[in-house]
């Protein structure tokens, strides 16, 4: 029942139709195009020159170079890896919680409209401020976290941002701490979405329950997940703030993700470095999308077919 | 009788879960009304202080949060009416019309988002100073609707494609045009949607950092960046950037609130439908 | 009996005096600044009949506006505009306009702005260490021309502040001025003087020797107290531990400083030695050294988990009864020295200072402005008072001298800046290759590699970067 692209028999209002879709899709484009154009090529520029933003007298041109450096850096495939594994872990477990949060937030109980505002909060509030309570939080001796943990639960106290083994997992749970209310909400905005005619007859099929939701919303809401889970990858990959407030990459390199390795190359000035590591990430975004996309999105298209049949 | 127990339970389970999901914003919550000693005590002090406003008065005073304020409202407003404006079209157009490559098209409105932000702060900074435009709004409102519209887009474009498919059809028999099938029969059916869609492409405008911090100097800043004054090099001001943090997030529950009627009319008008 | 318990409520009675004279918008600022640092009494707050000085002197016929960019908060921003009404006193005509950035990003931001060469900033307030990057760019204005108009000034200004923390191009006494020294800091040494008498030690370590026994009398994780810390965070963090425990034994970033020089030599016995002793120290760290900048490492040592920083950037914060819980307790002396032949007490030291843009439109404004926030008692001992009151942290010795009563670990700075060094090689590229071997050091910490891979990797690094730059021809 997910809607395909309308498809009209007539040739000419079909013709007509694709004058119109152009005519409303113009302006997006060309907006984007005139903003992004100078900036790309710009940093295409860049990425194969040395550019000391703080002795900019010795720029030159250097051809592949910046690139090859990267290559033989252990540290940049270090953080390609990690970036990929830290994407692909905490998009399963946001998407996972993500829906069981939507499920129990899709209740017409009074009072429902309130909890949705309030689990939104985590989204909403400043990354910088919320990064820096976190450290706060985590810190040591003195944080709410081991307070809670070691009078609570009667766990050791635990330095969880200063140990290579747990530095990433504690971001790990801020992230998804964040970000699972967003999935959640745009999975329950999906979620009502379904007709009403849907909700009626699973409701007279006793169809209800996780049932309800595994059997019959999770395949109606499949061009919103898509969606989430592509633009969740997308901001994972590029994932910065919280990782650069709260760790800067470190203890070590134990949480050097691609973006923050990247900005700490602009911090250092090498402009013409820092471009071509974002182009590289470009190129591993563009990758991963083109992955997903192929495969899962195909399997959605199939899907949209047989429901036309 | 049953079932209505059953979703009780579930209603409350959803209330613990958020209660514990809320802690830590309680604690920043908590953080801005105590007394700077208060909060650097050597263990976590809940409830035994006396409450005071000392730190909202400072970041009015001194971290200039009246006029940073100020500066996000327009900004980020203005670039959120521009980006939903421009997108709802596209999306439909990409979701909804039988466009040739449409998904090709909404992966190039995409790719302008795949790129890290400090990779193209540099040529927009380069573009400002020349424009002069350095310290302005309009150059953090341009930059905000370029990475606004992909997000925007392609949420719109999921809502889009979950609408029952005759919709277009039934307008076209009434003799609609396609502006008004958009407005009049897309919009409200998709209004849930929008409204998701409107709130996140202005939180992050609203929470963005990077492109606020290099393209404005003092006068221009928005709220984060002036959020960040609270961290100097020696001690973090906690109370004053707890303070700020809440001061941040007061607009967008507001903006939530306000909004969750008109999903709920959205969701009424599909109904009579 | 606390001196500080004393001054504070002096210092109550005479904010109360001090409110009648003061409009309330002021006097919002001063609780501002009160709220993070003590803020205690001056006797001389209260203007005596002459507080002027031989440099005292009003124009009102310059006219103009002057912006400054400078980072937010303590030290830069608030005693700047602590000295403003007076500025504005001598000079009614002339509108002064501070623009307060976060400090993080400055470095960052404020090289940017300099190579965009705008004309929006008449005044920039920035780091020590990147001074040498704004002169490679040409943007800043030889001040000569304007301090030789003033000779009794000049010779005032050269006189107290050590020639270490000002900017002159070559950098030694007779170079060109660029610019204005009006913070300055060093690395210093802080420790518990209770615990340590607790502990039988009644002398200051003078070696790092010395310092692993006080770490390790005073480690005690049972009870929470840590024996260690240090700001070991990634990047520039980690490097200038290092650096300072690197120059305490006599070794140098490079060779030579000079044509045919610059190849960097921290791969030898020097660097061994002082990554091996850090290393040492490590074993009493504070758990949160490794992600600690100066942050971290404050509220550890103001609530009292922590209880010993050797080698930590001088502050105010620490002796601050409102931050601290041990105001009277928290030592500061001299960083230790190494034990060998070579080694000696050569803290880093750096500090703030602001540069007449070239393009700037309106220097002769933009001089009296810099000029007036860094005249001290020279010109009216109400811009000190002013200066310090609003958490000021000079470089002047005089001012050091002033004011080491009430802020106690002025004297340490009065002790460090003589023997110091800077905490950054003076060339463009000092905070690139600062993060560099920061980011080798903690790569030791957490085992990642062994002292001496990181100690090559970071010869290997500092060369790349100074071959990109042309260094070696």
């Amino acid at each position: 029942m997910a809607g395909p692209p309308v498809k009209f028999h007539n040739s000419q209002l079909a013709r007509q139709q694709r004058k119109v879709a152009y005519l409303l899709l113009a302006p997006a484009v060309i907006i984007l195009l005139a903003l992004a154009i100078y900036p790309l090529i710009y940093a295409g520029a860049l990425s194969f020159r040395v550019d000391p933003l703080y002795n900019p007298k010795v720029a030159r041109f250097i051809g592949w170079r910046n690139f090859t450096d990267l290559f033989e850096d252990s540290r940049f495939w270090a953080s390609i890896r990690l970036t990929l594994y830290w994407a692909f872990v905490v998009v399963a477990i946001q998407m996972v919680l993500g829906f069981l949060l939507a499920i129990l937030l899709d209740s017409k109980l009074r009072g429902s409209g309130l909890l949705r505002s309030l689990i939104i909060i985590p989204v909403f509030i400043s990354p910088i401020a919320m990064g820096l309570n976190w450290r706060f939080i985590f810190e040591p001796v003195t944080g709410l976290a081991n307070w809670i943990l070691s009078n609570g639960l009667g766990v050791e106290k635990y330095s969880w941002l200063s140990h290579v083994d747990t530095a990433l997992t504690t971001l790990m749970l801020v992230d998804c701490w964040q970000w699972i209310p967003f999935v959640a909400l745009i999975l329950l905005a999906g979620m009502q979405s379904i007709s009403p005619e849907i909700v009626e007859a699973a409701r007279l099929d006793r169809v209800r329950g996780i049932k309800y939701y595994f059997k019959i919303v999770l395949p109606l809401i499949r061009p919103v997940i898509m969606v989430v889970i592509l633009i969740r990858l997308v901001d994972e990959i590029r994932m910065f703030d919280l990782n650069y407030i709260m760790t800067e990459g470190g203890p070590g390199s134990s949480t050097l993700l691609a973006s923050t390795y990247d900005y700490t190359i602009f911090k250092h000035g090498h402009l013409g470095l820092m471009a071509a590591y974002g182009f590289l990430i470009l190129i591993l975004i563009n990758g991963v999308v083109g992955i997903f996309l192929n495969t899962l999105y195909r399997s959605e298209k199939a899907a949209r077919q047989e429901d036309m049949n | 009788m049953r079932s209505t127990m059953y979703s009780r339970m579930l209603f409350g389970l959803a209330i613990v879960l958020v209660f514990i999901w809320l802690v830590p914003v309680m604690w920043v919550v908590l953080t801005s009304v105590k007394p700077t000693n208060i909060i650097n005590s050597a263990v976590p002090i809940f409830f035994d202080f006396a409450p005071t406003l000392d730190h909202y008065v400072e970041v009015f005073e001194r971290f200039r949060f009246g006029r940073s304020m100020l500066n996000s409202f327009v900004t980020v407003g203005v670039s959120t009416l521009i980006v939903m404006i421009i997108a709802l079209p596209a999306a439909y157009a990409v979701a909804r019309m039988n466009l040739m490559h449409g998904d090709t098209w909404a992966l190039v409105i995409l790719s302008l988002r795949f790129m890290p932000g400090m990779v193209i702060v540099l040529p927009y900074f380069k573009i400002a100073t020349f424009l002069n435009l350095i310290d302005t709004q309009i150059v953090l409102i341009v930059v905000y609707v370029a990475f606004g519209l992909p997000f925007a887009v392609w949420i719109l474009r999921g809502f889009l494609l979950d609408l029952p498919k005759d919709i277009e059809e039934a307008g076209r028999l009434d003799g609609l045009s396609w502006i008004q099938i958009i407005f009049r029969l897309i919009m409200p059916m998709a209004a849930p949607g929008i409204a998701v869609t409107a709130i996140f492409t202005f939180v992050f405008s609203w929470n963005e950092f990077l492109f606020a911090l290099f393209l404005t100097l003092d006068k221009g800043s928005t709220m984060p960046v002036a959020l960040q004054k609270t961290i100097d090099l020696y001690n973090v001001l906690w109370g004053s950037l707890s303070a700020g943090a809440v001061l941040q997030l007061l607009p967008m529950i507001l903006v939530v609130f306000l909004l969750q009627k008109h999903i709920a009319r959205g969701l009424a008008l599909g109904a009579v439908k | 009996m606390s001196g500080w318990d004393d001054l504070y409520k002096r210092t109550m009675a005479e904010s109360k005096a001090m409110k009648e004279k003061i409009s309330r918008r002021q006097m919002m600022k001063i609780m501002a600044a009160t709220a993070t640092t003590a803020t205690v009494g001056m006797g001389s707050r209260i203007a005596s009949a002459d507080t002027k000085g031989p440099g005292w002197y009003t124009d009102d016929k310059m006219k103009g506006k002057v912006t400054m960019f400078v980072s937010a908060g303590q030290r830069w921003e608030l005693p700047a505009r602590g000295v403003l009404p007076l500025f504005n006193e001598r000079f009614p005509n002339i509108e002064v306009d501070i623009q307060a950035g976060p400090h993080g990003e400055m470095v960052t931001k404020s090289m940017m702005l300099a190579t965009s060469k705008s004309s929006a900033m008449d005044v920039l307030y920035t780091d020590f260490g990147q001074w040498p990057a704004f002169h490679a760019v040409n943007a800043m204005e030889d001040l000569e021309p304007f301090a030789s108009k003033d000779p009794g000034w000049y010779d005032d200004y050269n006189k107290d502040t050590p020639t270490g923390v000002q900017y002159r191009v070559p950098a030694n006494a007779d170079g060109t001025l660029y610019g204005l020294t009006g913070d300055g800091n060093a690395k210093l040494h802080f420790y518990r003087q209770d615990l340590m008498h607790a502990a039988g030690i009644h002398k200051v370590p003078e070696t790092w020797e010395e310092a692993l026994e006080v770490a390790e009398a005073l480690h005690n994780p049972d009870k929470d107290q840590y024996g260690f810390i240090t700001t070991a965070r990634r990047g520039g963090f980690a490097g200038w531990v290092f650096w300072g425990m690197l120059a305490s034994y006599g070794g140098e970033w490079f060779d030579k400083q000079a044509e045919g020089g610059w190849h960097p030599t921290f791969n030898n016995d020097k660097g061994y030695k002082a990554l091996e002793t850090l290393m040492k120290l490590m074993k009493f760290r504070h758990p949160v050294t490794l992600n600690a900048t100066d942050n971290e490492c404050n509220t550890a040592l103001a609530n009292g988990s922590a209880v010993y920083a050797p080698i930590q950037w001088g502050t105010a914060v620490l002796q601050n009864p409102e931050f601290s819980k041990f105001p009277n307790d928290i030592g500061t002396d001299l960083v230790p020295r190494g034990e060998t032949a070579e080694s000696a007490h050569r803290p880093l030291m750096g500090g703030l200072g602001q540069y007449v843009s070239a393009y700037s439109e309106n220097k002769e404004a933009a001089w009296e402005w810099i000029k007036h926030l860094n005249s001290g008692d020279y010109t009216d001992s109400r811009i000190s008072d002013a200066y310090i009151e609003h958490t000021g942290q000079p470089a002047r010795i005089s001012m050091l001298n002033k004011y080491e009563n009430i802020r106690p670990h002025f004297a340490g700075l009065k002790k460090s800046f003589p023997v110091a060094v800077s905490f950054v090689p003076l060339i463009p590229e000092a905070f690139t290759l600062s993060d560099i071997i920061g980011n080798e050091v903690t790569s030791v910490i957490t085992g990642e590699k062994s002292i001496d891979d990181a100690l090559k990797a970071m010869d290997k690094g500092v060369e790349g970067v100074m071959m990109d730059s042309g260094y070696y021809g």
